[in-house]
């Protein structure tokens, strides 16, 4: 193996792949990336098992072939060299030699053939959607997953293919529940799957960096693809079985209560404020036009808040957790109203908002 | 110093119903036990005058009845009593961060380090005692002392609507002539094998330091004491030694409905569950285990102590004690789960049917109705 | 490379062969055995024939994933065992792999995991992995490898399909080391000898360091008196010092009071492990000392499990010493 790339474009790259790479250090070739020249292009991969990433690199393949190197190593070296052109090459028993101006460097690789095998995905199976509902989707989501680890199931964000283009993505803890649906397009998936928490961070990551442009998204048995611009990330599944989170949402909850989002928001964090750090219990007295928001710590004092709010139901006092509040009130920034919907003191609550028509956050109360 | 007061409500359903309907003051007062059924139900509380004709809680009705026949007999309104209790656990708020709601109609106050803001302990708790019966109505009595048992054996001598209070350092001399009976913990089972051994009273069993210190700690008024949950707990000791899971999870059952009722009773959820296992050997083990949504369902419960039961447990030896309890109880204050709600939910109807059973016929007609059967 | 070239262990061999061919592995397995027998070589014999791309139900040792797995590279097969300078397999480690077992596999065949060695777990990290050996994910396949069970948690060792390791034949470790390390020549019928069934504990002796230290030994066991406790405190702290040397200590006198009792009872020279002490033994060895010789056979090896087991060296040796030095009087 042999090519020639400029040091910017492998620098980009390598910068993608050294981030992810294995740090406990169980898997010694994990360490490593791998470099795969090929008529069709340069490509490096690195990967922890939890997640993969392989970028292209715009360079000349001198001669074909593929090794594995020391991630940290490899990008140490492309950042600090002087020229801007970079050669590397395969030596006898996997041994490396980068050269840029007069620098040379010979550094010791594994075989490729070593490296984790991730699936091929080709085009026809991938559907292309805007990066922005993507990124959209995970971040209402993502926030609601477990951080639980004897509960696998929910460590993640459950994404099945809904009617026509549609694609839900649902997240729960346990305390609530985070559900977006939204048109996406075909994922060519039967059954839904869980994303790990890990594999979408990296992908928010991804989403966030460079231009909006499109992504394109595809399914394998145990892996996700995701690619954008010239970075593909794989997110390996995970094993288990997510609730039925269609038992979790409930249908026609009787009392409906309206708030201006800024209100409620700077009113929860004062609120807030005195809630026990634990818990962080407040409680939502709803009342005709108007909803009191209270606190109440017995090594601080009590905090009570009113807010005006398009309501006609029945009194309820209820209890909430103010984090879980503040949370989706973060994912659904921007004015508008929200909008409570209500049965009683001890069932479930839907929070919506007004002009966000696919979310929808389940939320159970606190004993008070 | 530690300051402990026991507040307890004297004949507190009845004393609500005459709170509620002042003419029935000073008349025999009996709330349940009428239910319909010729008089089936149990007396669940009697006014000081009805129980002048030695009528008293738990009595059956009809008995109730021929005791005292022209007592006023009122239905149940727990709801009503439990609004009550609210209003008076929030007076007992004012004067202490730390309470202990032993049952709806009990509390344990901590006072200690009260005296710069709010004066001597004694001069508060009869300003709480007057302050509950000016606001609403009701009688209760209190024992004041420094250390909580005491206080309990207190306010009991005390009622109705008394206030005993002891110095630092009579405890012993206060307790000595009192019957052991009186020391809460000490079952009618307990009290027969002290009797036997001529153990009348407490003086009796404070001779005996071993003995004492199992059933009586006095020295537990000190700081490590604070930190400690008031915890329900219930043990037994089998005749028989146990050698199957099968006949261990029939007695951790019998153990778990009775913690459970407790629970239920004070209207409380434990976020910690305690398994004790004791071989035959006198090993002793204990495995504990800290609940994601705090419980007070007999299944939950079950659930729970049965797996302890099941990772911890020696195979092949005998097992001649188990012992469940409760712990860090809350009655708010924590997220119930959204995942296993409608289970959750359909306990809380069940258990209150129980339990309302439960209270009309006794513990032992309901046993059958526990899910024992089911997870059979 | 195939499962039919593992020398010995055919029971082991068969068991696994036959759940390999009927496809029903079980979840999980504990593999007890003496160090040194060879658990995880079939532990990882194993973790190749589910992972083969050439052969069904046993391994080439050549493909990629044969490879991948002998080099620690494989995916889904992985290895836990104390980090470097550490006793314990920490919490952490356990639950990592555990995380890593919930992850659909890579590779669409089962996940293994092989915990070598296992009570190496303290308590904690027993009563953590119990969730996973009671709920296993789908598709994995669980090793745990113990020299024996005891230091296993009931709960750990019940949910676990047991497969017991005797000891090697004394001709399948020279046949050990005569195929795959090469030796020849006399030194390995006695090193075999000397193994007692454990290849591991056979390529850590010293051949010639050993020699000389077992006469040592044998100087000083053949001087206890009966009744000269003093002596036998005194070598005690001389062998107490450290655990590899104490342990090889214990090795050797099982075999010396089994050759007593070989030579005892046939007078066969043949038979014996310390061949070139023939005249020792013969000194030694007399008919009536047969109960004697079984006595300390027990005391020795019971006197190895309280060093495994890491029980205060000396007074573990002390109390073996003093039994011998009772026996003798």
């Amino acid at each position: 193996m042999e090519i020639k790339a400029k040091r910017g474009d492998l620098l980009a790259t390598l910068y993608w792949t050294q981030s992810i790479v294995e740090r406990r250090n169980t898997m010694p070739i994990l360490a490593n990336v791998m470099i795969e020249a090929q008529k069709s292009g340069i490509r490096v991969t690195a990967t922890d098992l939890e997640v993969g990433v392989r970028g292209g690199v715009d360079g000349d393949v001198i001669k074909e072939g593929s090794i594995t190197v020391n991630a940290k190593k490899l990008y140490e070296i492309v950042r600090e060299v002087p020229n801007d052109q970079i050669q590397l090459k395969r030596l006898d028993n996997d041994w490396v030699e980068i050269r840029s101006g007069k620098s040379v460097f010979k550094i010791f690789g594994m075989d490729a053939k070593e490296f984790p095998q991730f699936p091929q995905f080709d085009s026809s199976g991938l559907t292309t959607t805007p990066a922005s509902t993507v990124r959209e989707m995970i971040e209402r989501t993502i926030f609601s997953v477990s951080t639980d680890e004897t509960r696998y199931s929910l460590n993640g964000v459950y994404i099945e293919q809904s009617e026509g283009n549609n694609v839900r993505m649902v997240a729960t803890d346990g305390h609530r529940l985070a559900f977006e649906e939204k048109e996406v397009g075909q994922l060519g998936l039967t059954k839904g799957v869980i994303l790990p928490r890990k594999g979408l961070s990296e992908l928010k990551k991804l989403l966030d960096s460079g231009e909006d442009g499109a992504v394109s998204l595809g399914f394998k048995e145990n892996m996700g693809l995701v690619a954008k611009d010239k970075v593909e990330l794989f997110m390996r599944l995970i094993d288990g079985d997510f609730p039925d989170y269609t038992k979790v949402i409930p249908v026609g909850n009787p009392n409906i209560a309206k708030l201006d989002h800024e209100e409620l928001l700077r009113a929860l964090r004062r609120v807030s404020i005195l809630s026990s750090e634990r818990y962080k219990g407040i409680k939502m007295e709803f009342a005709n036009g108007k909803l009191s928001i209270s606190a109440n710590n017995p090594d601080l004092g009590e905090a009570v808040e009113e807010v005006d709010a398009e309501y006609k139901g029945k009194t309820i006092a209820i209890g909430f957790n103010a984090r879980y509040l503040l949370d989706v009130l973060a994912v659904l920034s921007g004015d508008g109203e929200i909008e409570f919907q209500l049965k009683d003191e001890l069932s479930p609550s839907v929070i919506r908002k007004a002009g966000v028509d696919g979310y929808l956050y389940v939320l159970m109360p606190m004993r008070i | 110093m530690s300051w402990f007061l026991h507040i307890d409500m004297d004949a507190f359903y009845a004393s609500v119903e005459v709170a509620l309907d002042p003419s029935l003051k000073g008349k025999p007062v009996i709330v349940g036990g009428r239910n319909g059924r010729g008089g089936r139900g149990v007396v669940t509380s009697a006014s000081y005058e009805a129980r002048k004709f030695g009528v008293h809680s738990a009595m059956p009705g009809f008995q109730a009845k021929k005791l005292c026949p022209q007592g006023i007999f009122l239905p149940n309104r727990r709801r009503t009593y439990v609004e009550f209790s609210v209003k008076v656990f929030a007076i007992l708020a004012q004067y202490s961060p730390t309470i202990h709601k032993l049952s709806i109609d009990e509390a344990l106050i901590d006072l200690t380090g009260t005296e710069r803001l709010l004066g001597p302990p004694l001069k508060t708790t009869d300003e709480i005692i007057r302050r509950i019966e000016k606001e609403l109505a009701l009688p209760s009595s209190g024992g004041l002392s420094t250390n909580r048992v005491v206080a309990k054996i207190a306010a009991t001598l005390a009622k109705p609507h008394g206030l005993i209070y002891i110095p630092a350092g009579c405890e012993e001399n206060f307790l000595a002539p009192q019957a052991v009976e009186m020391i809460p913990g000490v079952g009618p089972k307990t009290h027969k094998t002290m009797l036997q051994r001529g153990i009348q009273t407490i003086g009796d069993l404070l001779a005996q330091p071993e003995l004492a210190a199992r059933y009586l700690d006095l020295g537990a008024t000190t700081k490590s004491e604070q930190h400690h949950d008031h915890s329900v707990g219930n043990e037994t000791t089998s005749i028989a030694p146990l050698k199957t899971i099968g006949a261990m999870e029939e007695v951790l059952w019998d153990l778990v409905e009775e913690v459970g009722g407790r629970l239920r009773h004070a209207e409380l959820f434990a976020r910690c569950l305690t398994l004790k296992i004791r071989y035959s050997n006198f090993q002793t083990i204990t495995r504990s285990r800290t609940l994601p949504s705090p419980t007070c369902f007999d299944k939950e419960i079950f659930q729970v102590v049965s797996e302890l039961l099941r990772q911890n447990v020696a195979q092949g030896r005998a097992v001649r004690l188990l012992g469940v309890s409760a712990s860090a109880l809350q009655d708010s204050g924590w997220q119930e789960p959204l995942l296993d709600r409608e289970r959750r939910n359909s306990f809380e109807r069940l258990y209150k049917g129980i339990d309302k059973l439960r209270e009309k016929y006794g513990a032992e007609t309901i046993g059958a109705a526990t899910p024992r059967k089911r997870s059979s | 490379m195939a499962l039919d070239e593992i020398i010995g262990h055919g029971r082991p061999l068969d068991i696994l062969r036959q759940a390999l061919a009927s496809g029903r592995l079980h979840h999980a397995y504990l593999f007890v055995g003496p160090e040194g027998v060879g658990k995880r070589t079939l532990a990882i014999a194993l973790a190749k024939a589910v992972h083969c791309n050439d052969s069904a139900a046993d391994f080439c040792g050549a493909c990629v994933n044969c490879t991948r797995i002998a080099d620690g590279n494989h995916p889904d097969v992985r290895i836990i065992e104390p980090l470097s300078g550490k006793k314990e397999i920490s919490i952490q480690q356990v639950r990592d792999f555990e995380r890593e077992l919930n992850y659909r596999s890579f590779s669409g065949k089962r996940k293994v995991m092989i915990v070598d060695p296992a009570a190496s777990m303290n308590l904690a990290s027993q009563n953590a992995l119990l969730k996973t050996l009671e709920e296993p994910p789908q598709d994995s396949l669980i090793i745990l490898i113990a020299a024996n069970a005891g230091g296993l948690l009931p709960t750990v060792r019940s949910r676990c399909l047991r497969i017991t390791f005797a000891p090697l034949a004394r001709h399948e470790v020279a046949q050990y080391l005569r195929a795959k390390q090469g030796m020849s020549g006399d030194g390995v019928e006695f090193l075999a000898a000397m193994s007692m069934g454990s290849i591991g504990a056979a390529l850590g002796l010293d051949q010639d360091e050993f020699v000389k230290k077992r006469r040592i030994w044998a100087g000083m066991v053949g001087a206890l008196k009966g009744g000269d406790y003093q002596a036998a405190a005194a070598a005690a702290e001389a062998l107490a010092g450290k655990r590899d040397e104490a342990l090889k200590f214990l090795a050797w006198a099982q075999s010396w009071y089994r050759d007593l009792l070989v030579y005892g009872v046939s007078g066969d020279g043949d038979a014996l492990v310390n061949l070139d002490m023939l005249e020792q033994i013969a000194a030694q060895s007399a008919p009536a000392e047969i109960e004697q010789c079984i006595a300390a056979l027990g005391a020795s090896s019971r006197a190895a499990a309280g060093i495994q087991r890491n029980l205060n060296r000396r007074m573990v040796l002390e109390k073996y010493l003093f039994a011998v030095v009772k026996g003798q009087s």
